[in-house]
């Protein structure tokens, strides 16, 4: 009798013990150092209360901050900080590849965590080898975790097809369904994705073998976990505005219950030995470099609208690339250096810079269309001039009377015209193109950083392409 | 590409944002500008820099 009854209490306490599981998420946190000090903190009181805990990046760690992005080792800022937060493990997301491959391996190589990614396939030449899939051990439960990155209709994540070159992407669906024999090995499955929440969704569908999805990309605030076909779907939104916290109960090698939550990260304080880190990641003579010399002081808006409407230009390599005088920042500029700081401080919008073709029809109407939503006035242009007339009252189009190309012929309203423009236009022009065009991979200011960095001097005083009368 | 905004339909430029395709159906539809919040169509709210895709479903106002 009393051995019964002790064998049954052990048996009671056997099946009341579970182990818990935390997993601490997060995603697109795009190179967002100032924030790292504050998710420090976070992972530091998380971890006193789980010292086994695993801290998990869905992608796009990088790419937002130019001191992250543009030094001579792209993105490699960021995994430092990473580094110093122990964290454990990454996937990819599409901004990962920005740099290009071998960027990419250098930012990998500088990670004291791997990357897991099943469906991405390089040659042995690229030096980027990444597994699919990685299985801890913590208080001896078994977390698999697989990694997916999501994958575009042109076959490639969301980057610049350059700098996908010599990678090969798979369906992170068709991938996903030969990972399924994870189960058997894990005790909790997590799927570590870049696929967006919708995406997401559909992954769960298909794939409820998995206890979790740890998603990103489409920056979505997912405030206590959405379950779908069994299978509890995170994200925490962007730039390290929160982390989601995951809580698993394993019992003998089944996850019996499982929640999630969002933890704010903003309001708490900043942890001091990342803050030294992020101090350090900011001292780089980045902003400070000089790119030209401004040969006569720039004594008007037009002027440096031109300059950077020559920048689109170049970068997108268009006929003519229009600017909207309303994001010209600057009214004038001395003569002298011209440096990384002073082209953010003339276009700080980081507006997507769009290539598109049109006819001159629909460029005149775009153009015209743009003084009725601009109070700043009539949009600078570069591959053309043009004369209008604009009625007095505010945010009204205006007529244009006469435009032609930089030769000198005139714009032809049937002939079709390569042209730049930036999202903004492209959002809120009343006369938007047929064509909604395409973005280019670089925003307004990094196309003048690409342009004034190839030319020693630069003399745009008095450099006018539009005249515009108004009318009473 | 195509994206719905509040269930309308928008044309916006490949690699828009979820701020773009706002400002692009305010002003098809000549409504004043909408900064956000935007939800998606589980009534999460999504970041405004939130990347689009042909299809993709946005509200202005929770779905829920």
């Amino acid at each position: 009798m009393k051995k019964t009854c002790f064998i049954s209490l052990l048996a009671l306490l056997g099946t009341a013990l579970a182990e818990q599981v935390t997993i601490l998420g997060i995603n697109d946190m795009h190179a967002n150092i100032d924030s790292v000090p504050q998710l420090s903190t976070c992972v530091k009181q998380e971890r006193m209360n789980d010292p086994g805990l695993l801290l998990l990046a869905a992608g796009d760690n990088r790419t937002g901050n130019p001191y992250v992005d543009n030094g001579n080792r792209p993105g490699v800022p960021m995994i430092t900080l990473m580094n110093h937060l122990e964290f454990d493990l990454s996937t990819f997301g599409n901004h990962e590849f920005d740099s290009g491959p071998a960027a990419l391996r250098d930012y990998i190589n500088a990670a004291d965590f791997e990357f897991v990614c099943a469906n991405v396939f390089t040659t042995d030449t690229q030096g980027i080898n990444v597994k699919p899939y990685k299985i801890f051990e913590r208080n001896g439960v078994r977390i698999g975790v697989l990694g997916l990155v999501q994958v575009g209709e042109s076959g490639i994540p969301d980057a610049h097809p350059d700098k996908c070159a010599g990678l090969q992407f798979a369906s992170p669906f068709d991938t996903a369904a030969c990972y399924k024999h994870l189960r058997a090995h894990c005790d909790v499955l997590i799927l570590l994705t870049h696929l967006g929440f919708e995406d997401d969704i559909k992954l769960a569908q298909m794939f409820p073998e998995a206890d979790a999805i740890v998603g990103g990309h489409s920056h979505t605030r997912v405030e206590k976990g959405h379950v779908e076909n069994g299978v509890l779907i995170t994200q925490a939104e962007n730039k390290l505005k929160y982390v989601s916290k995951l809580t698993f109960d394993v019992q003998d090698g089944k996850v019996i219950s499982k929640k999630s939550e969002l933890l704010p990260l903003a309001d708490l304080p900043a942890d001091e030995a990342a803050a030294d880190l992020v101090e350090k990641a900011k001292s780089l003579p980045f902003f400070k470099r000089q790119l030209t010399t401004v040969k006569r002081k720039i004594t008007r808006r037009e002027s440096l609208g031109c300059m950077m409407a020559d920048a689109l230009c170049m970068r997108a390599i268009t006929d003519i690339a229009i600017v909207n005088i309303g994001g010209v920042r600057l009214d004038d500029f001395p003569a002298g250096p011209l440096t990384v700081a002073d082209v953010y401080r003339m276009d700080p919008f980081g507006n997507a810079i769009i290539r598109n073709t049109m006819s001159g029809k629909e460029l005149i109407a775009m153009l015209e269309s743009l003084t009725g939503s601009d109070h700043h006035g009539a949009p600078c242009v570069s591959g053309m001039t043009y004369k209008a007339i604009k009625p007095a009252a505010e945010l009204k189009p205006m007529r244009i009377t006469e435009a032609k190309l930089a030769d000198g012929s005139p714009i032809d309203p049937e002939a079709r015209y390569t042209v730049a423009y930036n999202s903004y236009i492209a959002s809120t022009t009343s006369a938007p193109p047929e064509n909604p065009g395409v973005a280019i991979d670089s925003d307004g200011a990094e196309c003048l950083i690409r342009f004034l960095e190839k030319q020693k001097e630069v003399d745009y005083e008095g450099v006018s392409r539009i005249e515009v009368q108004i009318q009473d | 590409m195509i994206v719905y905004v509040n269930n309308t339909t928008v044309r916006i430029f490949t690699g828009a944002t979820a701020l773009d395709a706002v400002r692009r159906y305010c002003t098809d539809a000549g409504l004043p500008l909408c900064e956000g919040p935007f939800y998606d169509a589980w009534g999460n709210q999504i970041a405004t820099d939130s990347p689009m895709c042909d299809g993709r479903h946005i509200f202005t106002t929770s779905s829920l």
